[in-house]
């Protein structure tokens, strides 16, 4: 049966779910191609990293709040022999902590974790397309940890031209070995994504069950499709233009340098070499403003789940929801440019771009009035993932708002480059889309590992996580505009800035608060890992097919036969039925 | 129903009659009516731009203020929605949630009314950015009444040159200056900004005046200053690891006072061009 099936067909995976039972741990919970495990793996592997990355936050913050102020570490690669932290440590710390969070944490997690975990799961498919691929999609992230680990130790340190790495800064210095495997590491996470991507392309198109039309599909599912297709379609102009940089730092190619680059007295490039440094910076945001959406497309769909699940209602408006993921991704492509408005780009285009950045606003705004009508007349209960759910969207709107400011080509020109822009990332990011992950980690927990977290310590962590985050982040916006430009070790060398300090320190102890508040999540999550309550098959009483299985659900998924779908995810409070619920899967008895 | 005392839950609250035609007005009265009070009120706005001191700084600052006042709107407007259904809609016993999949009149009034007033906001900044940035306003080189500076970025520090009586660049009379530029209040400054090492970005925190210097290429740029004073010039485009210490600073005179320093300068240097900065050597090579 194997020989005749196809792979990537439905009936080859069938084939592997029912024949390829693994035995033993190595082939179980390690070089796994079972897409649970997988997904379990990036989530481990992305928990450890956000660690990382957290901590480097933290550098960062102790440098802004008071400069110079010695830690008492002696010398490391960020600080010199007195413990005060030097121009390149704090340059490292900065980039290494954007470069680790976007790489490492947020992507891996999101398309990662719970791509890999829900969409086979949500879809009614016994596993993805191409079981060894995925599993090959995880493996290569581990070259991609080495090459970030093994940048920090080697001579002059990590990469520190930000995780934007513009050149000629990030071309300069090729005995720098630092910044060259910084690039290979984000070859290899690009890599990753393609794969991943793929995959998950196929299997949606392939592998649905039965009676699983396309908009019968949960928007968690949506959104990781639309997601998938961005990073198909992007991530190769990535690795590119990596490759480009690379090649700049070590075979003297002139993509980016021109004949006009010198360093001390020396040309960097022959006369004739006619480099321009825009290049990269179109390159990079073609793909880094659809990575922006991939970062929070994944956290809107969870959210759109997990807010109609706790609301007890049906999402409102579930067909301009789809088409609002896939405006965001499809505008997502023409905005780039909205990145550059300050740096030579013709300022005519600045205008082009700032109508389509101005427009990709709307199909925002469209999916936060829809959550906001799904909480409308609903049953609202509030565990933790409602919590992060409903605080996303609130968060969201700060973030979605405040860049409506950068889009306006002259206010950027005052804000550009400043915290403004970092408080606009933040909200986006940490309060948008960890507040997403959150919600998810909570939510789908259960199915996950067959046994519910402490809602309690949920509780405690979401209110501290809100305070600080929002503490930590929202002054951001009120420096920003006030003239503190982002990327600086120390404002107190700026006499108009001198009066940020106190904004400065405040913020500064809310990052370590946050820091700590995690240590609730942290403890609930290990400790409920063996100690938690047994779930049930479908503890929150929600609809979708996830649900249908056991807890943790087998190997293949589904037990004998896949489920048929009659109906969409959202059937709560239905009137067919005596529950507040109808999942996916019940026949109703024709009337 | 399973519970034959709930047999009639509380109904959900009923559909709110659209009256999309009154909603939209008033709404809109609303909007309009709060940016004209911003705008003519005359109250002080609360200090957080840094103080403007240039000709269209305080174009750039309405704009910065009319947009936070629409999505101040909106901000109240979705929160206060939010955190209202929240509380209003927490379960009740033996509650049902209201069985509805969206409403078309809705989605089509919430797809317009932003769609129509974010292509407003796009509309409206077009002018200004037009005076800022666009080769038409650019004043001309020529102009007597314009001075223009050369400003060269270079890891960490900032030198500007001028032309002398000659009004060439690159003879005896230049004055050269590094880390502040002098400029006269009430002309217009013509800044042609080069860079020979990294990306540096040439920004006036007072004056709402942001550009990137890019190798290989001389980008032009205006301002005109109103007030005299010292004023911060910063770096704003990570350059390396002193990227911090790139600060210079702009001075602005009366004319009479531009003028006095301007002589003074090329006096004290005498008939040579002063060479303060090191990277002048080379860049004269090319």
């Amino acid at each position: 049966m194997s020989e005749a099936a196809v792979p990537g067909t439905p009936a080859a995976v069938e084939a592997h779910a029912h024949h390829d039972d693994p035995k033993g741990f190595w082939r179980k919970y390690v070089f796994s191609t079972d897409h649970k495990i997988i997904g379990i793996q990036f989530l481990f592997s992305s928990l450890l990293w956000g660690l990382v990355g957290g901590s480097l936050a933290m550098l960062v913050r102790w440098q802004i709040a008071w400069p110079g102020a010695a830690l008492p570490v002696g010398e490391t690669m960020f600080t010199d022999s007195a413990g005060k932290m030097t121009g390149d440590g704090y340059n490292i710390a900065f980039t290494m902590h954007a470069s680790v969070m976007i790489f490492l944490v947020i992507i891996p997690v999101l398309a990662g974790a719970f791509g890999n975990f829900l969409i086979p799961l949500m879809i009614g498919a016994r596993d993805m397309a191409f079981p060894k691929l995925n599993m090959f999609s995880y493996w290569v992230m581990w070259p991609a940890f080495g090459l970030f680990i093994a940048s920090f130790l080697v001579q002059g340190g990590s990469a520190q031209a930000g995780w934007t790495a513009y050149p000629p800064l990030s071309a300069l210095n090729p005995d720098q070995l630092g910044q060259t495997l910084w690039a290979m590491g984000v070859i290899m996470v690009g890599w990753s994504s393609i794969m991943g991507a793929t995959n998950y392309i196929t299997t949606i198109f392939r592998m649905r069950a039965p009676g699983m039309t396309l908009f019968r599909m949960p928007l968690t599912v949506w959104a990781l499709f639309i997601t998938a297709i961005l990073q198909l379609l992007a991530t190769p102009v990535l690795g590119s233009a990596m490759m480009m940089l690379i090649m700049e730092r070590t075979a003297g190619t002139a993509f980016f340098l021109n004949e006009s680059v010198m360093q001390q007295t020396e040309y960097l490039r022959p006369e004739g070499s006619g480099g321009q440094p825009l290049l990269w910076q179109h390159l990079f945001w073609f793909y880094s403003h659809p990575a922006v959406y991939i970062m929070i497309l994944p956290a809107m769909g969870f959210v759109s789940d997990v807010i109609a699940t706790f609301a007890r209602k049906p999402v409102f408006g579930y067909r301009p929801m789809v088409y609002s993921i896939c405006g965001i991704a499809g505008l997502g492509f023409i905005v780039w440019g909205h990145h550059m408005f300050q740096s030579g780009m013709n300022p005519y285009l600045g205008t082009a771009f700032m109508i389509s950045t101005m427009m990709i606003a709307l199909p925002s705004a469209v999916k936060v009035f829809n959550w906001i009508g799904t909480l409308w007349g609903g049953q609202i209960v509030f565990p933790a993932a409602m919590k992060y759910a409903c605080a996303f969207v609130g968060m969201f709107i700060i973030g979605g708002l405040s860049g409506i400011f950068m889009a306006a080509t002259p206010v950027d020109i005052q804000i550009h480059d400043t915290y403004f822009i970092v408080a606009h990332i933040h909200y986006g990011l940490f309060t948008g889309t960890l507040f997403g992950v959150f919600a998810g980690v909570y939510y789908w927990f259960p199915k996950m590992f067959g046994r519910m977290m402490n809602e309690r310590l949920g509780s405690w962590h979401f209110w501290l996580t809100f305070i600080f985050g929002n503490g930590t982040f929202f002054l951001m916006h009120v420096v920003g505009a006030g003239g503190m430009q982002r990327r600086i070790a120390d404002p107190m060398y700026y006499d108009n800035l001198h009066k940020w300090s106190f904004m400065n320190q405040f913020m500064t102890v809310c990052a370590f608060g946050l820091f700590l508040s995690q240590i609730p999540f942290l403890v609930n999550f290990f400790w409920s890992l063996g100690g938690g309550p047994k779930a049930g098959r479908n503890p929150w009483k929600a609809n979708s097919l996830e649900w249908e299985t056991t807890s943790p659900a087998p190997h293949g998924n589904f037990g004998d036969t896949i489920p048929t779908v009659h109906r969409g995810p959202y059937e709560f409070a239905s009137p067919d039925s005596d529950e507040d619920y109808l999942p996916q899967t019940r026949q109703l008895k024709p009337a | 129903m399973s519970d034959p005392h709930h047999a009639a839950p509380t109904p959900p609250p009923p559909a709110p009659k659209a009256k999309p035609g009154a909603v939209v007005i008033g709404f809109l009265v609303l909007l309009i009516g709060e940016i004209i009070i911003l705008a003519n009120s005359g109250i002080e706005m609360p200090r957080v731009l840094p103080e403007p001191n240039s000709t269209y700084a305080g174009s750039v600052d309405m704009l910065f203020w009319v947009i936070l006042a629409i999505v101040g709107f909106f901000f109240i407007l979705t929160e206060g929605l939010l955190v209202y259904f929240m509380v209003k809609y927490r379960a009740r016993e033996g509650g049902k949630a209201a069985h509805t999949h969206g409403s078309h009149k809705l989605e089509l009034l919430w797809t317009f009314i932003p769609g129509l007033i974010l292509f407003f906001l796009a509309v409206f900044q077009t002018g200004t950015w037009g005076w800022i940035k666009f080769k038409g306003d650019m004043p001309s080189q020529d102009d007597p009444n314009v001075e223009v500076v050369q400003v060269f970025g270079m890891q960490f520090e900032w030198n500007f040159r001028y032309r002398g009586p000659d009004r060439l660049f690159g003879t005896e009379d230049d004055v050269v200056k590094k880390g502040e530029m002098h400029v006269p209040v009430d002309r217009k400054v013509v800044v042609l900004l080069q860079t020979r090492d990294v990306l540096h970005s040439f920004w006036l925190p007072n004056s709402r005046m942001k550009q990137d210097l890019l190798p290989g290429q001389t980008i032009p740029q205006w301002f005109e200053i109103t007030k005299t004073g010292e004023w911060p010039i910063v770096c704003a485009e990570l350059c390396g690891n002193l990227h911090t210490t790139m600060k210079g600073a702009l001075i602005s005179h009366t004319e009479e006072g531009f003028q006095a320093w301007l002589a003074e300068t090329r006096a004290r240097a005498g008939p040579h061009i002063v060479d303060e900065a090191p990277i002048w050597k080379y860049w004269r090579q090319k």
